[in-house]
């Protein structure tokens, strides 16, 4: 970092000053981060700009400190705001990325599998009261019986995820690879809801 | 000093003490009267009183309250009224007209005052001839009470504010939503009915969208995200109506929409509420919030539509299952969830909120339209179309200096029905100027042109926009969402 001014009564030094700080914070931060300089650059600009109005208005306070300034800078009112910046390109090219036609939108649509998914997230990976629950709510709507043993619930599970409402499964491979992760969801849904049962008071 | 007198920073001085009043009314209601977010919120309230004092408005500050709103100087303040369903009722029910808070005020005093406002035992402190001492019982100088006068409505019927059945339905959503937050957060029963009836009364001044984006446009500070999550039930709703949607779907899908954070009820508050950046360890709390709403969902399947489920747990995924929460198997969201996803991102982006400028919509389009799998290409699209890429009530300026705001949207996304408000350079609308014109339609040997769009904070340059894509190609392929800055803002 550079060093302070040698004079604070010499406005030109202090500008320098504040120039060499401001770059340094910048270059410290960009040096402290795990991204590369590009993605860093890329990602929030409004960092190294709000590091260096930083920067800027604690140089400031240290130079002609006063009531007013100290409160304001501890209110933050001289912060600007955080701003995502539109260029003005990407608004004139905005209708032409809209199309025209309109598809027929279905609300309804993937409710059911999105629905099975957590349920099967909440048996294997809830609280035991909320496993037990989707356990339940497995066999309330979607007919996989309570007491159903491990290949009982994986059959169940692969039937309902490849179904026509699935989205799983849309070749051989796949519809393996479902299959063994059936099985080991099935034994997770198992594992939890035998031992979910088994703390119930 | 009337309200108008007062300078913009006066004013929203003014609006950001109402709205630490009606956050703390909310808190007090929430917690028990010692509990830090109480602390704190009564702390906000003085130390907003000190800064209205700072920018020069008129102490002691008079709040003056009906059954709907909170005004200042007969001005409605619209925007911490969407909120303050309990603290106009509890106003009501002790016939207050004016609250007065003067500069000397206390937290604590403030605290003891709302155990006055808040407490059920006393309902009746306020009441003509108990006033006085209840005042002195509770050690309360610097916060005066004015009664309701039947000849005594000041000027609030000159009030100009947002339509009042819009403010009711916001209202209702906002004290639904508020209550079953409050219910999760103590592991009690949900009300679901109270939401979806809230839905069901919102439907009506749906049919007038300008009133929706006045609503959506009001800022916002309060807790549990009530506001975010209320207007993202409106604009879910606004797009569901605009499809064609049944009754039945529009309130499935408004519950849909309005419970969907309902996770963050379980979230550590310390994290929730947090100002700075997230460490690991709480971005891991947080993310945790989807999967929390769909369980306490879960509990009350009975009441509850899969859908609603659904979107608490999705609604931070992309079509392929990326973002969070993380699962086993790739999930697919439903189309419920894709809509509410928008509607999220849109509603935080266009929001105003302490640490960052509102972008306009047609801006937050901009941006969410910049990496094409972000979002679910059709839904994005449909909420563009639905919305209007320059949404009704969105106020304009023309080419020729005229101001005006958007009334309706036609068929061509670059053409809407502005209403002018006053003629070239400002000037007053000639006798018999129709008002209404269509931009981009020539009439009169004129093409009306928007040339930037106003906002109370700044102007907007529109440039020449490419001319509408007149293509009937569908959208792109459904692409999820990555783990993209949507998603780790937590307050999305």
């Amino acid at each position: 970092m550079a060093d302070r001014p040698n004079s604070p009564d010499d406005p030109t030094a202090f500008r320098e000053a504040i120039s060499d700080w401001q770059l340094a914070a910048r270059t410290e931060v960009k040096k402290a981060s795990s991204l590369p300089s590009s993605v860093f650059d890329a990602a929030d600009p409004m960092v190294e700009a709000r590091l260096a109005e930083t920067v800027d208005a604690m140089m400031q306070l240290l130079h002609r400190p006063s009531a007013d300034a100290l409160r304001k800078h501890a209110s933050g009112e001289h912060l600007e705001q955080r701003a995502e910046q539109v260029a003005e390109a990407e608004l004139r090219e905005l209708p032409t990325k809209i199309p025209r036609g309109r598809e027929d939108d279905d609300l309804e649509d993937g409710v059911s599998p999105e629905y099975l998914h957590v349920l099967i997230d909440a048996c294997t990976s809830g609280e035991p009261e909320s496993r037990r629950t989707a356990r339940e709510l497995l066999a309330q709507d979607f007919a996989v019986p309570a007491d159903a043993d491990l290949n009982q619930i994986a059959r169940a599970l692969s039937e309902r995820l490849r179904g026509p409402d699935g989205a799983l499964g849309r070749d051989d491979e796949e519809l393996n690879q479902l299959d063994e992760l059936c099985r080991t969801i099935a034994a997770t849904v198992v594992i939890n809801t035998t031992d979910a049962q088994g703390r119930q008071p | 000093m009337s309200h108008e007198q007062l300078t913009p920073r006066g004013q929203s001085a003014v609006a950001d003490f109402a709205h630490a009043l009606v956050q703390a009314s909310f808190n007090r209601a929430l917690h028990s009267r010692d509990n830090d977010f109480v602390t704190e919120a009564m702390r906000d309230v003085v130390a907003g009183l000190q800064r209205a004092h700072d920018v020069g408005v008129e102490l002691p500050l008079r709040i003056q309250f009906d059954e709907l709103r909170l005004y200042h100087e007969g001005r409605p303040l619209d925007g911490p009224s969407l909120q303050a369903s309990g603290l106009l009722s509890r106003c009501a029910e002790r016939d207050i007209a004016v609250i007065s808070f003067d500069l000397r005020l206390t937290s604590s005093e403030l605290n003891r005052f709302f155990d006055l406002l808040t407490l059920p035992e006393n309902v009746d402190a306020f009441a003509r001839n108990h006033r006085a001492a209840a005042m002195c019982a509770f050690d309360i100088k610097h916060v005066k009470v004015t009664l309701s006068e039947p000849a005594d409505p000041g000027d609030r019927s000159k009030a100009l504010g947002a339509p009042e059945d819009a403010i009711r339905s916001y209202q209702s959503l906002a004290g639904a939503l508020q209550q079953n937050h409050e219910l999760a957060l103590n592991d009690r029963e949900l009300e679901i009915d109270a939401a979806a009836t809230a839905i069901e009364a919102s439907l009506q001044p749906l049919e007038e969208p300008s009133h929706l984006l006045a609503l959506s446009m009001q800022d916002d500070v309060d807790r549990f995200t009530i506001g975010h999550s209320v207007r993202v039930a409106l604009l879910a709703l606004q797009v569901a109506r605009g499809i064609g949607a049944s009754r039945d779907q529009l309130v499935r899908v408004g519950a849909a929409a309005l419970m969907h954070d309902i996770g963050k009820s379980k979230v550590p508050q310390e994290v929730l509420f947090k100002q700075g950046r997230l460490t690991e360890d709480e971005w891991r709390a947080m993310a945790e919030h989807p999967r929390l709403g769909a369980q306490i969902l879960m509990e009350q399947r009975e009441q509850v539509d899969p859908q609603t489920i659904g979107a608490a747990f999705c609604h931070h995924m992309g079509v392929d299952g990326s973002g969070y929460p993380r699962t086993a198997l790739p999930v697919q969201p439903s189309a419920t969830s894709r809509l509410i996803r928008v509607c999220d991102v849109f509603e935080a982006l266009t929001a105003v909120r302490p640490y960052k400028r509102a972008l306009t919509p047609i801006e937050a389009f901009a941006v969410m339209h910049r990496k094409p799998g972000d979002f679910d290409a059709r839904w994005l699209s449909t909420f563009v179309r639905e919305l209007g890429l320059l949404p009704n009530g969105t106020r304009v300026q023309l080419a020729d200096g005229s101001d005006g705001v958007i009334v309706a949207q036609t068929k061509d996304l670059l053409q809407p029905r502005v209403r002018l408000l006053t003629g070239p350079g400002g000037a007053a609308l000639p006798d018999g100027h129709p008002g209404e014109l269509t931009i981009g339609a020539t009439s009169q040997g004129a093409t009306p042109k928007v040339a930037c769009i106003k906002t109370s904070e700044r102007e907007l340059p529109l440039p020449d926009f490419e001319p509408d894509a007149p293509t009937d190609q569908g959208p792109g392929p459904h692409q999820a969402c990555g783990d993209d800055h949507y998603s780790r803002n937590p307050s999305l």
